[in-house]
């Protein structure tokens, strides 16, 4: 039984399947965002331009250059150039930390400057910071996880025992956590700049 | 795949650019979130690698995926009238 | 056989237990509960000893009663009907039926069932810590579930614990549906198309297509819940309430917001609960006919059908929770509609019987009493799915008698026939099979004691989630029947050690079973 190799594109398709899953787990999120904010007709605005939005649109910019890092380790690993994608996984990991840097600097911020916190706000709308911190929390875990996954394939790359598809399955994985960010941008951020 | 994510940053900045010039909110969801799903697919055809493999039914899955949300949005109108009940 | 075994045979067989230890405290609540119904103010001596604070001189409180009935939900819903049926029986003959050498991920696979033990325990934790268990049902609505100790004890450290298990019950399970649908998609022997396969793969596969889509609905409500426990948001707490004399500050959110995710998930679960069954009742029945299962081919799209089709009916257990009455009508219409492909399953396995050389084997038994409780507990069904009728019946014991039919002892039933029929692949014997036909009579008779008299005291309007019937005038009338009831439910545990005896002594001691006993078709049974 353990001399049976199982066919390519297994993981890809498990890997497939499992953002299917979590991007209905981020849509749930969203929806229940929505329903709240038609709720709540007096939803808060508080994002300014600079630095609210300016600060946001650069966090965003840094993670869609981590994809692309991200695509060149994948392009790497096919042209089994192990090297190579070691160093593309390391700045790819390196563009999600200062992605997680940059969003608690982000959070810090509303915390103790903004008074914006998870049960309260100064115009007593407190769902507003529930679903902020709730949205781009669990975002932000699923940045951290893919740090932690990134690492384990880096270091299973140098020492030779992951393959070509266990780099992409963790490029799915690293887009994915991309694309949620393309929808949590706009409508947690810009949707409440202020008017 | 340079051209591709210029293109995304493109359209990052366009959205925000939107924000800039203080859009109406109706319709400034109406672009955010065709911009996103634009977004959205150019990642997944280009970076996951959509265009060349497949994986098997996808389409279907695909088709869940958007049911399921859709079905979601049937409790939007919940919210709405818990507003004019008040 | 090592603990941490990728092997699906090994994972299928602790899964199997797993639910079987559950099960056997699942049973014993519900009798702690129905011996206090119908005997409120007895003290006993062992529930003070098993529960000091629930239970002061043995009295039982009526937070007490509300904890058991959460714990005994939750354990038979998700460890015991989720568990056995899908995870159990499916690791263990997916891969044999459809060729595979094994689940697509065994490591996986191992990581899914330890995380259900790990979340059987910190479920059953909840009973150990500060105030007890939660009081707040399997559906955990809040604000009860949402504002903390102040709603009673339990709603503490217990509940907290509670909305773990179930975060972690739904990592597990959307791991395990991963495994399942690409074993079934990618690893099917060469030349089997869809359509090949046995209808066991069939229910498992539409099982794990829910799972993958309703757990995912389930887990963001779980965290959100958590949330407004323990991080003072408001996601689904509204203003203005009034919770033991003390305002709440919290404001804003919505209750019935949890109930549609919840329902979301819920509705689907029932689902995932019965199909496997579903699937192992119709290869029974033909085995057992020696005919083939009469139109292969619309029992699997029926499957598929229900599949879909559960999710678009989760509103109608919201009939009377103050969602839009023009939502109650299409959730009815839709409600309805399933009534089509479950009456489609139901006239194929009578076709399949009709003409067939019935062997009246033990398993064939408890198929036979599958469909019956299908029948039974399909048309209270359509009854509830009306919303007229529902406001009057909604959380009386017409729907306890309603679920407990359909989804309780159905699957139930299904797990014991698959017992039956594959205990000879697990262990190379026998059940016994006088000793299964005794089990399956008693069985039988005692479920329909239960539950039937339970449908009369849903007409009165007897109220469920009540620890105490004898405050209330208008169920004086109930209380003979409920008394009947409890000895039923006496009657029926007892038999159940009938049954824990066969299986194991069946394993040690059991006839030999030859290579193919029951003269089956499917793969699992060819030896190699
Ligand atoms: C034609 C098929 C069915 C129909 C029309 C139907 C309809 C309903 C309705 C309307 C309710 C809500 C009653 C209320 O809370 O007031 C309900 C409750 C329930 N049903 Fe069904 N049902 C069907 C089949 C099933 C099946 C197959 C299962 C399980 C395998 C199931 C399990 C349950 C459970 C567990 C509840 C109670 C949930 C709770 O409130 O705790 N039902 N059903
Ligand atoms: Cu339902």
């Amino acid at each position: 039984m353990s001399a049976h190799r199982n066919p390519p594109g297994l993981k890809t398709l498990g890997m497939w399947l499992f953002v299917l899953s979590d991007m209905l787990t981020f849509s749930t999120l969203l929806v229940v965002y929505s329903a709240l904010r038609f709720a709540n007709p007096a939803w808060p605005r508080p994002f300014s331009l600079n630095p609210g939005i300016l600060f946001a649109t650069i966090m965003t910019i840094v993670l869609l250059a981590s994809s692309l890092t991200m695509v060149w380790a994948v392009d790497a690993i096919k042209r089994d150039q192990r090297k190579r994608t070691v160093q593309w996984l390391g700045a790819t990991i390196l563009g999600g930390a200062a992605f997680i840097a940059l969003h608690l600097m982000e959070w810090c911020h509303l915390l103790t400057v903004e008074n914006i916190t998870p049960a309260s706000n100064p115009w007593n709308v407190p769902l507003f910071g529930a679903v902020f911190f709730g949205v781009t929390g669990l975002h932000m875990a699923h940045v951290a996880a893919g740090l932690v996954y990134l690492s384990v394939l880096a270091a299973g790359v140098s020492r030779g025992t992951f393959c070509v598809e266990d780099v992409e399955t963790g490029g799915l994985y690293w887009h994915f956590v991309d694309v949620v960010w393309m929808f949590v941008f706009p409508l947690v951020y810009l949707m409440a700049v202020k008017p | 795949m340079i051209a591709v994510w210029l293109l995304l940053v493109a359209i990052t900045l366009a959205e925000a650019g939107l924000a800039w010039v203080h859009t109406a909110p109706a319709l400034m969801l109406a672009l955010l979130l065709l911009l996103s799903l634009a977004k959205a697919a150019l990642i997944a055809w280009y970076f996951m690698h959509l265009k060349s493999a497949r994986p098997k039914h996808l389409p279907a899955f695909l088709f869940t995926l958007f049911a399921c949300v859709g079905l979601l949005l049937a409790i939007l109108p919940e919210g709405i009238r818990a507003w004019s009940m008040r | 056989m090592t603990v941490f075994s990728t092997c699906h045979k090994v994972i299928g067989k602790q899964y199997i237990a797993l639910s079987l230890f559950s099960v056997f405290i699942g049973i014993f609540l519900s009798l702690v509960m129905r011996y206090h119904l119908v005997h409120p103010d007895t003290k006993v001596k062992l529930f003070q000893l098993l529960w000091p604070d629930g239970a002061p001189g043995g009295q039982m409180t009526p937070e007490l009663y509300l904890s058991l009935m959460t714990m005994h939900g939750t354990i038979m819903v998700f460890f015991v009907l989720t568990t056995t049926p899908q995870s159990g029986f499916g690791n263990y003959f997916l891969p044999l039926q459809i060729g595979a050498p094994d689940m697509a991920f065994p490591v996986l696979n191992m990581l899914s069932f330890w995380t259900t033990a790990l979340s059987l325990l910190t479920l059953l934790a909840a009973f150990f810590v500060e105030g007890g268990a939660p009081l707040s049902g399997w559906t955990a609505y809040p604000p009860l579930s949402g504002l903390g100790k102040i709603t009673g004890p339990g709603q503490g450290l217990g509940q907290d614990l509670w909305i773990l298990s179930i975060a972690l019950f739904c990592v597990a399970s959307l791991m395990a549906a991963i495994n399942f649908i690409v074993t079934i998609i990618e690893l099917r022997a060469p030349g089997m198309g869809y359509f090949d396969m046995p209808l066991t793969c069939w229910g498992w596969f539409v099982t794990a297509l829910i799972s993958l889509f309703a757990f995912a609905v389930l887990l963001p409500g779980g965290v959100l819940l958590l949330l407004d426990r323990l991080a003072g948001t408001s996601f689904f707490i509204p203003g203005g309430l009034i919770v033991n004399d003390q305002v709440q500050t919290r404001s804003g959110g919505s209750p019935l917001l949890f109930q549609h995710l919840f329902w979301f998930f819920g509705h689907p679960e029932v689902y995932i609960a019965i199909l496997p069954g579903m699937g192992l009742i119709s290869t029974v029945l033909s085995v057992f006919s020696g005919k083939r299962v009469f139109g292969y081919k619309a029992m699997a799209i029926a499957m598929l059908a229900i599949g879909g089709l559960g999710f678009v009916v989760w509103g109608h257990h919201m009939f009377i929770s103050g969602m839009s009455p023009y939502s109650s009508i299409a959730f009815s219409v839709l409600t309805l509609a399933v009534g089509v492909p479950s009456a489609v399953k139901t006239f194929n396995w009578l076709a399949t019987l009709w003409g067939g050389r019935l062997r009246f084997t033990a398993a064939m038994h408890y198929a036979l009493g599958f469909v019956s409780l299908f029948i039974t507990g399909g048309i209270t069904g359509l009854v509830l799915g009306q919303p007229g009728l529902d406001v009057y019946f909604h959380d009386t014991y017409f729907v306890v008698a309603h679920f407990h039919l359909i989804m309780g002892v159905a699957a139930v039933f299904a797990i014991f026939a698959g017992l039956h029929y594959w205990f000879p692949i697990m262990y190379g014997r026998f059940l016994n099979e006088q000793l299964g036909k005794l089990h399956f009579f008693l069985t039988f008779a005692g479920v329909y004691a239960l539950f039937v008299p339970l449908h009369f005291a849903g007409f009165v309007g007897n109220p469920r989630r009540y620890p105490d019937f004898k405050e209330y005038e208008f169920l004086k009338s109930v209380m003979p029947l409920h008394i009947g009831v409890t000895h039923a439910a006496y009657f029926l545990a007892a038999v159940q050690l009938l049954f824990l005896f066969n299986y194991l002594w069946s394993k040690r001691r059991g006839a030999l079973a030859p290579a193919n006993p029951w003269g089956a078709a499917t793969r699992e049974w060819r030896n190699d």
